[in-house]
């Protein structure tokens, strides 16, 4: 009974494991522009998708640690940082101001009703994805302790080298 | 069984789910969370035993599916409360499908029927949203209509009525709203690097009346119109909206007109950001159910123009919106000092002040010997002038650092005034206009000072030192936290409140609070045990009593 | 995309043509006379009020101006329960309002704030909150409950023997057909009662006049089987019961309230109010 289950398990693992695109979702740029989540991904090399708020804490920490690394990771394998911000309209007008204090440099995507965030079943924020050169996904990580951003560039590195990443 | 089978039946099932999401395309996405607390008696927080569940073990979960292939999605909900947590909205009792949906998109329409939360410009007309942790959902379950009509021209309609937790209101709602992004229009907008976007919205409620005393109005609209102007680091938001005549019991059964207006300033550049906002609200709760109270059944958002604040401290004296009236003001600057300049050090340095005072407005109440028109205008307000009760106001600085490769500090320093009459009482106006001298209120200086240290790689010791000082309310209270976290796994924290200035020697108490959290990708596992005194938990302006406990707590949440 | 438009425009002028009612007088005529000789279906409006509750008086004023509309098929009763902040005593605020049963009641039905009503228990179901109601809600809900169907008639009569013995005789008369167990529940309410109450406007008024206050109950909480499924007009069912009378509780101001419900939805089906002699 038990290997039974083992295998049943193994299969819808394997059933969810198969590779995942993102869903088709209208993102809009802090410009204004309406823009598709598909088109912003990174072609090169792989994507990272950090998902935060402006009154998310341990989100700001984490996009302010990782920040070199991103640098880094963008020159040496063409790697692509996309934030992306679930503030609602009222709060979206905070976005700008707080990317501008607080210095970063990726490009930031506002997903002002949460669409993109509920077609991927996430539920709090930082939510980060890791995307390969194909735009499939092949790592999810929920929350975000101190540490965690050096974690992140190393799962990147080695999605741009081709190698399999555990979660 | 034996192996060959298993083998077997694994090497045929795993190809035809392959060919299964070949040829079906679609993904399945969803989340899961699970919560209980096993409750403790403590007569050091609860002498009488009030607030001590006679369940003893409460817990609650949800689980979430979405399911999208192409142009079409679909998804559902399932929440449990078996019983729902202490701190909750105690309307959650039971368990059911509480949200469901189809969206199909195609061009330039959208179109979902079932369940879905949208939102009208800033949300002071209608916002249907959801905030789990608080237990706020006020969900549509109707019609809903996007379409973009022509070029930078976007239209929404909505038709349904809101959730109330395991039913629906009685009111019905039915609303438009129009978008147009002039510069995607007129180039010459364009050209002069201006983006300007307009919009209007329109939201009628429908609610029987059956009231033998009173005539009430059983069709009631609120709209709104709408600017954002933006040119290079400049963002302009205006939003003006209107309610008509809406006897509620928010408002006393008063026939006055509501009306709220926001407006929002912000400039960011070269490291500097600035953002000025003022805020004005006269007569604004606006729900589908005339009689609902607390978070039940509102149709629209009016978000505070305070600072959150996530420190445990600071985070005992939150505020709420008073959606019956309030004007208030918001200053925020956030500028980085560049890395290897005089004032920022090796690494840069990020400096932030905060000011927001909110206050009554201006109200000049009809005698109440004068029924009718008592009940028809309840008071006067002058825009013009100001209002003389201060609800709160909250002035902070703060400083980060990165000194080394290893670490790293955060230094904050607040001043609040917090009004508890208001916010803790919901007093209302009338009353302390009357006898200013019986409001109570909290006057308190806080301090934060947060620091990380690398131990090596991936290992990091993050600190949190935080003093309170006040006379009044609770006293003042010190606070210290301890967290190791191993990455990308392991977290452990440990923390204790002291509240050594409790005015009542018997309350002068410890809370401490242990947890432990594992992390796998998208799942996570806590692990709490500690004793928490009574607190407000707010999110967006709505806020919920928690009352004090101490317990063992875990969470489970995972999401595919 | 011309015929998108067009059904798009239809489709908002249906949504904008609804569009508001502006009232200039507010206020509805008088009352029409609802007594009349036959019984019919009364109200039981179930207030959780505390004594250091400040917007509680405000749900007493709405039973009161009810009473004063409707008359004597209102009936109040005001259940002191719910956070120790309202319902506590101290100092200021001496009398001990609570009851155990009021307590296991509002344990039961569930809810934390204060004011918050019932109105003959309708609405109830084993998830969600419909069975609460503010008191801005109770003139609708009452005059609705008024209007409806009554189900089975009640009459009853108390009487205090040997000063500390009190004796209620009950007795109900189907009106349609019963298919559902019924239950019933004797208790004492007592008016008048001078003590402080916290007032909206945040003072304390030490002459506040209590009304329709639950003193205790005759039965347990949930009461004692009143009839079995099926029950038919025609039936006479009764009953009767023995309590405690406490010697301080003024008769003139008191009243014995009976009243019938379904045990399996808790919908009370007629409650009435008898004086004690």
């Amino acid at each position: 009974m038990k290997n039974l289950f083992t295998a049943f398990a193994v299969t819808l693992l394997a059933l969810g494991m198969q590779a995942q695109q993102l869903p088709s979702t209208t993102l809009k740029t802090l410009d204004g522009k309406l823009v598709d989540i598909k088109d912003q991904i990174g072609t090169e090399g792989p994507t990272v998708i950090g998902f935060w708020a402006t009154w998310c804490k341990p989100c700001i920490k984490e996009l302010t640690a990782f920040a070199d690394y991103a640098i880094e990771l963008e020159d040496e394998y063409g790697a692509k940082v996309l934030a992306v911000s679930i503030d609602d309209t009222r709060n979206s007008s905070r976005v700008a101001p707080m990317v501008q204090g607080q210095g970063w440099e990726y490009t930031v995507l506002l997903d002002e009703n949460q669409d993109l965030k509920r077609n991927l079943g996430i539920v709090n924020v930082p939510f980060t994805l890791v995307l390969n050169a194909d735009g499939e996904v092949v790592w999810k990580h929920s929350g975000y302790s101190p540490g965690d951003e050096e974690n992140l560039a190393e799962v990147v590195a080695k999605v741009a080298r081709g190698e399999s990443v555990e979660h | 069984m034996n192996r060959l089978a298993i083998r077997l039946l694994a090497f045929l099932l795993l190809p035809s789910a392959a060919i299964a999401q070949d040829s079906y395309g679609g993904q399945l996405h969803g989340n899961f969370q699970l919560d209980g607390q096993l409750y403790l008696r403590d007569e050091g927080i609860d002498p009488t035993g009030e607030f001590y569940p006679d369940e003893r073990f409460l817990g609650q979960g949800y689980a979430n599916f979405v399911y999208t292939d192409g142009d079409f999605s679909g998804g559902l909900r399932y929440e449990n409360y078996q019983n729902v947590m202490l701190g909750f909205p105690e309307g959650y009792r039971g368990e059911g499908i509480t949200y469901r949906y189809l969206q199909f998109k195609q061009d330039n329409l959208d179109v979902t029927v079932g369940s879905f939360y949208e939102q009208f410009g800033s949300g002071m007309v209608f916002r249907s949203y959801e905030e789990r942790g608080l237990g706020y959902d006020n969900a549509m379950d109707g019609v809903r209509v996007k379409a973009n009509l022509a070029k930078g021209v976007y239209f929404k309609g909505v038709l349904g009525r809101q959730r109330f937790y395991f039913e629906k209101s009685p009111g019905l709602l039915r609303g438009v709203d129009a978008e147009i992004n002039l510069s995607e229009r007129w180039h010459a907008l364009d050209s002069l690097g201006l983006r300007w976007t307009i919009g209007a919205s329109y939201m009628s409620k429908y609610q029987r009346a059956n009231d033998p005393f009173l005539v009430l109005p059983e069709n009631v609209a609120a709209a709104g119109v709408r600017s954002q102007l933006m040119k290079g680091p400049w963002v302009l938001n205006t939003e003006f909206a209107y309610k008509a005549n809406d006897p509620s019991a928010d408002n006393g059964y008063i026939y006055k007109d509501g009306n709220g207006f926001i407006a929002n300033l912000s400039y960011s550049k070269n490291g500097l950001g600035v953002i000025a906002g003022v805020k004005r609200i006269d007569n604004m709760s606006f729900r589908s159910d005339r009689n609902g109270s607390t978070i039940d059944m509102l149709v629209n958002y009016l978000s505070p123009t305070t600072e959150v604040h996530t420190y445990a401290l600071p985070a005992l004296y939150q505020y709420a919106t008073q959606i019956n009236g309030e004007e208030g003001i918001q200053l925020e600057a956030n500028y980085r000092f560049k890395r290897k300049s005089k004032l920022g050090g090796k690494y840069g340095t990020l400096v932030s002040i905060n000011y927001s005072a909110v206050q009554s407005i201006d109200k000049d109440y009809v005698a109440s010997s004068n029924d009718t028109l008592r009940t028809l205008q309840g008071y006067y307000s002058d825009p013009m002038e100001r209002g003389t009760i201060p609800y709160f106001h909250d002035l902070n600085f703060k400083i980060s650092k990165k000194v080394n490769r290893s670490f790293k500090y955060n230094l904050t320093y607040l001043n609040l005034h917090y009004n508890r009459s208001v916010l803790e009482d919901g007093l209302s106006d009338e009353p302390m206009l009357s006898n200013p001298e019986n409001i109570k209120t909290m006057d308190a200086d806080v301090i934060v000072l947060e620091t990380l240290y690398k131990v090596k790689s991936k290992h990091y010791l993050r600190n949190e030192f935080q003093l309170l000082s006040t006379q009044d309310d609770r006293g003042s209270m010190a606070m210290a936290l301890v967290e190791y976290s191993i990455a990308p796994h392991w977290f452990f924290s440990v923390q204790d409140i002291y509240n050594y200035g409790n005015p009542d020697p018997d309350q002068q108490l410890h809370y401490p609070l242990a947890s432990v959290v594992y992390t796998q990708g998208t799942s996570r596992f806590q692990l709490s045990y500690g004793r928490q005194q009574r607190g407000i938990f707010c999110v967006g302006g709505v806020c919920r009593v928690v009352p004090p406990s101490n317990g063992v707590s875990f969470s489970l949440t995972t999401s595919f | 995309m011309k015929q998108l438009l067009l059904l798009l425009g239809i489709f908002t002028m249906l949504v904008m043509t609804p569009s508001c009612d502006v009232i200039d007088q507010p206020f509805k005529g008088n009352i029409q006379d609802t007594t009349s000789t036959q019984q019919q279906r009364n109200v039981l409006i179930e207030d959780f009020t505390g004594h250091r509750c400040k917007n509680c008086p405000k749900a007493s004023k709405a039973i009161e101006a009810l009473v004063d509309a409707y008359g004597s098929r209102i009936i109040g009763l005001a259940i002191h329960a719910g956070p120790g902040n309202f319902t506590n005593t101290n100092t200021d605020y001496p009398t001990d309002f609570t009851t155990p049963e009021g307590k296991t009641i509002q344990n039961f039905f569930g809810t934390n704030f204060l004011p918050v009503g019932m109105v003959n228990r309708e609405n109830w179901t084993a998830s969600g909150n419909g069975h609460w109601s503010a008191y801005t809600n109770w003139p609708t809900l009452s005059s609705e409950a008024i209007d409806s169907t009554l189900h089975i008639a009640l009459e009853a009569s108390a009487t205090v023997v040997n000063d500390t013995v009190l004796e209620i005789d009950a007795e109900g008369f189907p009106q349609t057909p019963l298919l559902h167990d019924l239950s019933i529940v004797v208790l004492i309410k007592e008016s008048a009662i001078v003590s402080p109450q916290l007032m909206p406007d945040d003072t304390r008024d030490s002459g506040y006049v209590h009304m329709n206050v639950l003193r205790d109950f005759v039965t347990d909480t949930w009461g004692t089987s009143f009839g079995t499924s099926p029950m038919v007009p025609g039936d006479e069912l009764s009953k009767s019961f023995v309590g405690t009378w406490n010697t301080s509780w003024i008769k003139a101001n008191a009243a014995a309230v009976v009243y019938v419900y379904n045990p399996t939805n808790y919908r009370i089906l007629q409650v009435i109010e008898v004086p004690v002699n």
